[in-house]
């Protein structure tokens, strides 16, 4: 590690406290000297850190296989509430506007749609937060320095371990830490690619920037609810996810009676899982994909009744198909066998 | 050999079979069928005065080989066209194998012929054998049994659905997420049907 990187390491540790004394310590033997893979630890905690709480305004690109779309950007940190509105300029025009832990989307025909909370959503993810990925499911390494639209950045690779997630390439800002560029893979294979074109980072944004487009018009809104439950559905029924890939750790939902709303991530990737009566409108069975995301679908037959399970998030088909079919019902301290169709 | 296997044979190679012509050929694998292929490839060889060397292409062997590695590559397209309108696998068999498809169904036989030219097979693959091959699907040990099925062509309700999932799984997870802005920019660029 050279000493500017040293320096900036100090900078940004003197704001957290154990780092700090970390690297005093390594100031102190002389030896300044970190694996690859700390330092992309240390650079992926202040990415995590830039993303909450700078303040930017910029425009991205964003690529799914052969789709792609432009979007501008703007996120601030007020008062410990962060709040950002990202807007479609490909095609017609949508906004996406999120303040705290409430999103909502205004579509072109002038409806707001937002998500009934589920029951995790009130039990946010804190634990999330700074959960870093486990070294044995993902390989770090710092792979120095490039210029991304004009600034300097720190490139990071983090490489799957198995086939249950997925790796990346990152670069970072390097004054900021903020991520400006990154590319999901699958063996080599891009399936994902963000990256900015324009990007600032301004003292202050107005409230008026947050504003959505359809204010002062009429609206319809529109509340997608939240993941239905079988009306025969008894009260001490609970849902548990028999096997979920190594490294993955339930953040919110667990088996509690009555849940059917489950998220896991490793740190990185992350998944939700929804149990829910079949509707008539279900997807079809089987994985549904868009780039690096899938959602897939199977019904459980269980005592005449059938239950659609989801699973969706950015990891590969197969494990979504093999997390989805582990899931069974669970009534009280008594396994319910489920049968599948 | 006669007229009708030779029409066949050329048509593969033009990516126009249909099923029974495919069949045909497959049935037909033998060592006058190999001088045939490898007659075929040679004019066009010269047609194009470039391209590999296939006088060492060895059909039989290769063609064993490339079905067991394609078939679930073929499967999976198969399961994304039926998803976006016929539920039934035998709507799919009874079309003509061309664009993509045809591609498909040559590779199986022509081993060399996509080794070579690895970039029109990218180019030519459907959207889903592309997402099967990116997801690792085809090359995972569960076997063909466990293999998922592929949907990448939505109709309008299927995208919709998908749509509020990506909304309710971005809402878990966008909060203090390692991801950063990534749950909100995916749900930003969802597609025109929109949520």
């Amino acid at each position: 590690m050279d000493h500017k990187v040293l320096a900036e390491h100090s900078w940004f540790a003197s704001k957290h406290g154990f780092l700090w004394l970390l690297a005093f310590c390594i100031l102190l033997s002389g030896n300044a000297v970190a694996s690859p893979q700390e330092d992309a630890m240390a650079w992926l905690q202040r990415m995590q850190e830039a993303a909450v709480q700078t303040n930017y305004r910029g425009t991205f690109i964003f690529s799914r296989g052969k789709m792609s779309s432009t979007v501008e950007v703007v996120h601030r940190y007020e008062n410990g509430i962060e709040e950002e509105r990202l807007t479609q300029l490909d095609g017609e025009m949508g906004e996406v506007i999120r303040k705290g832990r409430e999103v909502m989307c205004v579509l072109p025909d002038n409806r707001v749609v937002k998500v009934e909370k589920d029951p995790i959503s009130n039990r946010v993810v804190e634990a999330f937060s700074g959960f870093m990925p486990e070294h044995g499911f993902y390989r770090l390494s710092h792979d120095g320095f490039e210029r991304v639209i004009g600034r300097p950045a720190v490139k990071l690779s983090i490489e799957a371990q198995d086939s249950h997630r997925y790796s990346y390439r990152l670069w970072l800002d390097k004054p900021s830490g903020l991520l400006l560029r990154s590319v999901l893979l699958s063996e080599d294979r891009e399936l994902e690619h963000f990256r900015y074109s324009v990007i600032e980072f301004p003292e202050t944004i107005s409230d008026q920037e947050f504003r959505p487009m359809t204010e002062g018009q009429f609206i319809q809104h529109q509340v997608i609810p939240s993941a239905q439950k079988d009306k025969a559905w008894p009260g001490n029924m609970s849902w548990r996810v028999t096997w979920v890939p190594p490294g993955y750790e339930s953040m919110a939902g667990g088996q509690a009676p009555g849940k059917n709303v489950m998220l896991y991530s490793d740190g990185l990737a992350t998944f939700s899982v929804f149990v829910e009566q079949v509707e008539p409108d279900a997807m079809p069975v089987g994985a549904s994909m868009v780039g690096a995301t899938v959602a897939y679908y199977h019904e459980v037959l269980d005592q005449d009744n059938n239950y659609g399970v989801t699973v969706m998030g950015e990891i590969p088909a197969m494990t979504a198909m093999m997390i989805a079919e582990s899931v069974k019902p669970e009534m009280g301290s008594n396994p319910v066998t489920g049968k599948q169709p | 050999m006669d007229e009708r296997m030779k029409e066949s044979i050329s048509a593969l190679m033009d990516g126009e079979a249909n099923e029974l012509e495919m069949q045909r050929v497959l049935s037909h694998v033998d060592e006058d069928l190999a001088q045939t292929w490898h007659r075929y490839h040679q004019v066009r060889q010269v047609v194009r005065e470039c391209g590999p060397d296939l006088s060492s292409i060895d059909v039989r062997s290769d063609l064993a080989k490339r079905l067991n590695d394609d078939s679930e590559v073929l499967s999976a397209s198969e399961s994304a066209t039926v998803s976006a309108g016929n539920s039934s696998p035998s709507g799919v068999r009874k079309r003509r194998f061309s664009g993509p498809a045809a591609a498909i169904a040559a590779s199986a036989v022509f081993a060399m012929f996509f080794a070579t030219q690895a970039p029109e097979w990218s180019d030519v693959a459907s959207e889903a054998t592309v997402a099967a091959q990116l997801n690792g699907v085809s090359g995972l040990e569960e076997g063909a049994a466990r293999q998922p099925k592929m949907h990448v062509v939505f109709d309008e309700g299927h995208a919709r659905r998908f749509n509020e999932y990506l909304l309710r799984h971005a809402g878990h997870s966008a909060f203090g997420s390692s991801q950063g802005l990534m749950p909100l920019a995916r749900v930003a660029s969802v597609n025109s049907v929109g949520i």
